[in-house]
């Protein structure tokens, strides 16, 4: 009996530890995302929004905006979606010289906690930046009576005064992409990776094709998946870009987050495929040139929200916020194709060729959503 | 589209099939040993994460094979602490493993985040290891027999495991600790001795799976990698039912159906990608349905052994 | 322990009356804070090596989780499901009935709901709308436990690993179904319709928290009742502690294992029906809050007490609200390797 009460005893105990350690777990998976929020202000900022002011550049628009914020679902250092909207929204911050609130790590949980509290923090402006984060958005700017910018919602997005819906022609950029890789491959076979059913991922993969057939109407292009939401399955993004470029791929246009970086790895260790003596890899959204150490990184589609957010911004002062959808395009530097060392000078002319007939209208890039499309395309 | 299944692409998916399938083979083996003994480890995907985090950051600062050791270590202090709760005191295996899970998410995540945030550093391949002859064979040879090292042992892990668990006393003490553990005392053999050792042993293998998946499967840790490949680990440990040789068959089968499923997108075959990665499952699911035949489990299994006590 | 195969796999304990020096209400309370104070400092001591602040990072979690007036509300809204979840799975771990596919149970209940919710909603009144949904909700997760349920009734078949499959089936049925049937035409982004804001559950008249929370503490005090007080509750914990003697005792044991596991799901499903009709009011494809592991250990630190686990899930409400959700857990049990 003796024996049987130290046994409880220490299953008290024992009990105790259990939930220390599971505290200790939440309490650091919540600090792994990040709860901070900062908010800085202007003057500290050395942003890059020292950069030449552009020609027609505006009077320093007195947009009445003192105070915004942005908020976007994982840490603003990945080098892709995240990082891009929060520094494009302190850019603009910088220009309309506005207060700015930074929410990154904000899940993808219901974001309306968030987009409250960044109110009552008083945002005259908050950028929901996740197309997940439409819906709630919307509601929220409707029920705030604060204006936010929405992503990804079309005309579901846009209240006059209240919601500005942001789209982007995700494709044009792509488009080029697809030509600088159909000019580079030496196999004749071009490999498209994407981490999950992402509709942004889906546009693009179809411009990438459309462009390298603009090439080459012969160009093999092969597409794989690594899951439906495969975003941070690294592994998984090496596996499935080993067996694109034993297809044949000698270049790899891949689109993830975390799993991007297991392309990235297969790319530089992979053996390239019979005719071609190396591979190369185009990221999307970011600029990942200084983690290229081994100079596998023939370009990038970049992405630039901050033409996007200065025109909301100009759009509430001038009380047409919410009328219209503002793209990304080309035109206006939203999207565009990185210059890296790696394209030569006649894939680069080619690619200002394609550039001016996008501007122009004389090449026009349809926007397909559907994975069957993309995959009957490429067929 | 027939012209894609070149040597190389056979190659590459049958090598995909392992890259996918050794993590969870390491993994399940680990389990194995732990449920015949008679503990229950919910928390392998925890060690796996632990074995990837410590595997890879080894294996930056030094090499390879001293990372897949890291790994392993890693996994093994982590089923130090389920050691103590589960079979010192007793506490519930369950809850204990996915506390342990939640804290090794976290833990992992904070120092990735802390350490690699900004810089995402990636290591290099691990060498190839060619067999002679056999890396010669048409088809299957290069895919097969010319894997790195690990790969190999990997295999080879699955003739100790089952050499040791069949043919071995240290095996049918693990046996009778998860069947009759009253029996095992009574031969005056610690109990908690033997489950000691099984449950570092799963540490170990989870560990070492889960360095697999960092330092040969992707070269990079993330947080959040494993991804499941724990629990999936776990379902394979339990329908192979103990024995090493049908682990061995699962894992590389679901590896093979991951393979092959990004073989069927390159050929332009759209199954959506829900219906690939429930399609195991089910086929799992309808069989025990049917069948209806009793999975079989340790008697002992997932109950704190306190001696005297019935 | 006992030796008896197949059926009891895990033999639980019940801890009635045990005589310690941990009994009595002051014993509790030390064994809930003291170790959540010991966690934080250790928590606490690695973000000190990860070079953030301790301090400002749980000042951070409590401002935003407990003090905010708006914190608050948020905490006590997510409270609702969780309580619900909890309600489950005491039931199913009470007779000894190891529920671990309730992440499955969660999101096949939240599919069906909201893809039938703007249709239900809009054509019955009110409050009549939600009460179908709610049944519907409870129903979902109900039935994707019988499978499980069934198989350990007749077969003795292990549980935990077919419930942890059902879980796997379930997670991508129902993405599939938010991606197939019941996707939205209005929008670019796979989810389904949604449900007009004035449809969803009303809020408690002066706070922005939905009436969810009050029904979620009904039912975990009808859990307690039902679990200390009747002849239900006290049959379940024999089955729980001694299927044997629940034999012996003439308790049909089989119909008795099916009715807790489908029961357990219902109060599953239920949480995912509250959290969608009053947050939510849509899904998302892939979307999944992975709240059934977490709440499985909360749960049992409650020692099964349905009482004792109002304060845990608040705890953990708080701290899932103050720090930030983590983004890849949603992707955590979709496998995709």
């Amino acid at each position: 009996m003796a024996r049987r009460e130290r046994s409880t005893g220490s299953k008290a105990l024992a009990l105790m530890l259990t939930l220390l350690l599971m505290t200790v777990g939440l309490a650091l998976i919540g600090c792994g995302e990040d709860g901070e929020t900062t908010t800085t202000a202007v003057a500290e900022e050395t942003t890059e929004s020292t950069a030449p002011p552009e020609t027609e550049s505006t009077e320093p628009a007195p947009s009445g905006i003192t105070k915004m914020a942005v908020t976007a679902p994982e840490e603003a250092t990945d080098y892709g979606w995240n990082q891009q909207g929060v520094e494009s929204a302190e850019k603009v911050a910088a220009e309309i010289d506005a207060e700015i609130i930074v929410q990154d790590g904000a899940g993808y949980e219901d974001i309306t906690p968030i987009l409250r509290d960044l109110a009552e923090e008083g945002s005259q402006l908050t950028i929901a930046f996740a197309s997940g984060y439409g819906t709630a958005a919307v509601q929220q700017a409707e029920e705030l009576q604060v204006p936010h910018v929405i992503i990804g919602q079309f005309e579901q997005g846009l209240i006059p005064g209240l919601a500005q819906d942001v789209e982007t022609y995700a494709q044009h950029g792509s488009y080029l992409a697809g030509i600088a890789a159909a000019k580079t491959s030496k196999t004749g076979t071009l490999g498209i990776v994407i981490s999950a059913d992402d509709e942004n991922w889906i546009k693009m993969a179809a411009g990438f094709a459309l462009g390298a057939q603009s090439v080459n109407p012969d160009i093999k292009v092969l597409m794989a998946q690594i899951g439906q939401a495969g975003y941070a399955d690294a592994a998984g993004g090496k596996r499935v870009t080993e067996s694109v470029i034993a297809g044949g791929a000698d270049v790899i246009f891949g689109m993830g987050d975390g799993s991007s970086f297991g392309m990235i790895q297969a790319v530089e260790t992979a053996t390239p495929p019979s005719g071609a003596d190396k591979v190369w890899f185009i990221d999307v959204i970011g600029d990942k040139t200084s983690l290229d150490k081994k100079g596998v990184l023939l370009t990038s589609v970049v992405w630039d929200y901050a033409p996007a957010f200065k025109a909301a911004a100009d759009a509430l002062a001038a009380g047409t916020f919410g009328n219209e959808i503002i793209w990304l395009d080309i035109d206006n530097g939203g999207i565009d194709l990185l210059k890296t060392q790696y394209l030569s000078d006649d894939v680069w002319a080619d690619v200002e060729t394609a550039r001016q007939g996008i501007i122009d209208g004389s090449i026009t890039i349809p926007e397909i959503q559907s994975k069957a499309e993309v995959e009957a395309m490429i067929k | 589209m027939t012209e894609l299944f070149t040597t190389a692409f056979v190659a590459a998916l049958i090598s995909g099939g392992i890259l996918a399938g050794m993590p969870l083979l390491l993994a399940a083996l680990g389990e194995t040993v732990s449920e015949r003994s008679g503990v229950l480890n919910i928390g392998l995907e925890g060690m796996m994460l632990m074995g990837g985090y410590g595997g890879f950051v080894v294996a930056l600062y030094t090499n390879p094979w001293l990372g897949l050791a890291g790994g392993l270590a890693a996994g093994v202090l982590t089923a130090l602490i389920m050691l103590v709760f589960c079979v010192r005191l007793g506490l519930d295996q369950i809850v204990v493993g996915i506390a342990l899970l939640v804290t090794a998410e976290g833990i992992t995540s904070v120092l990735q985040r802390a350490q690699f945030g900004t810089t995402y550093p990636r290591l290099d391949a691990m060498p190839v290891f060619q067999i002679p002859l056999l890396s010669k064979i048409p088809a299957f040879g290069q895919s097969l027999f010319s894997q790195p090292l690990i790969v190999y042992i990997g295999f080879a892990l699955v003739v100790v495991v089952h050499w040791v668990l069949g043919f071995t006393s240290m095996g049918l003490n693990l046996r009778a600790a998860g069947e009759k553990p009253q029996a095992l005392d009574a031969a005056g053999v610690s109990v908690v001795a033997t489950r000691s050792v099984a449950v570092l042993v799963t540490g170990g293998l989870g560990g070492l799976g889960g360095a697999y998946m960092s330092i040969v499967g992707a070269g990079i840790f993330v947080p959040f990698m494993t991804h499941g490949a724990g629990f999936i680990a776990i379902v394979i440990a339990m329908l192979a039912r103990g024995r090493a040789l049908w682990v061995l068959i699962g894992a590389m089968l679901f590896g093979m159906s991951v393979s092959l499923s990004t073989a069927l997108q390159l050929v332009g075959v759209n199954v959506p990608q829900d219906v690939v990665n429930m399609l195991p499952f089910v086929a799992v699911m309808v069989a025990l349905i049917v069948f209806a035949r009793q999975a079989y489990l340790p008697a002992a299994l997932g109950s704190p052994y306190t001696r005297g006590s019935r | 322990m006992t030796e008896n195969a197949g059926t009891s796999v895990l033999g639980f304990e019940p801890q009635i009356g045990t005589p310690s020096r941990w009994s009595g209400w002051r014993g509790s309370l030390l064994q809930g804070v003291g170790p959540i104070l010991l966690g934080l400092l250790a928590g606490g001591v690695l973000l000190l090596i990860v070079g953030r602040n301790p301090l400002t990072f749980y000042g951070t979690i409590v401002n935003r989780g407990l003090l905010s007036p708006s914190g608050v509300q948020d905490s006590l809204t997510r409270m609702a499901p969780l309580l619900f979840m909890a309600a489950g799975l005491i039931v199913a771990f009470r007779a000894n009935i190891w529920n671990i596919g309730g992440d499955g149970q969660f999101l096949m209940a939240a599919a069906v709901v909201s893809g039938f919710g703007p249709q239900i909603t809009g054509a019955f009144p009110g409050g009549l709308g939600l009460a179908i949904l709610c049944g519907m909700a409870a129903a979902a997760g109900g039935l994707w436990t019988i499978v499980p349920a069934m198989l350990r009734a007749y077969y003795g078949l292990n549980e935990i690993i077919t419930s942890l499959m059902m879980t796997f089936v379930g997670v991508n049925l129902a993405n599939l179904l938010i991606k197939g049937p019941f996707r939205s035409q209005a929008t670019n982004v796979p989810q389904t319709d949604v449900i007009p804001k004035d449809d969803l559950l009303p809020v408690i008249p002066g706070t922005r928290i939905h009436v969810g929370i009050l029904f979620a503490l009904v039912a975990i005090a009808m859990v307690h009742y039902v679990m200390t007080r009747t002849s239900f509750g006290l049959r379940l914990n024999v089955l729980g502690a001694n299927p044997r003697a629940a034999i012996h005792v003439g308790i049909d044991v089989r119909r008795l294992t099916i009715v807790a596991f489908m029961i357990s799901g219902a109060f599953i499903g239920l949480a995912a029906g509250i959290e969608i009709l009053g947050v939510w009011g849509y899904v998302r494809a892939d979307w999944n809050p992975n709240f059934g592991l977490t709440l499985f250990a909360l749960v049992f630190l409650a020692r099964l007490n349905a009482l004792a686990t109002v304060p845990l899930v608040g705890f953990y409400a708080v701290i899932s609200m103050g720090a930030t959700p983590p983004p890849e857990k949603q992707a955590c049990l979709t496998i995709s390797c």
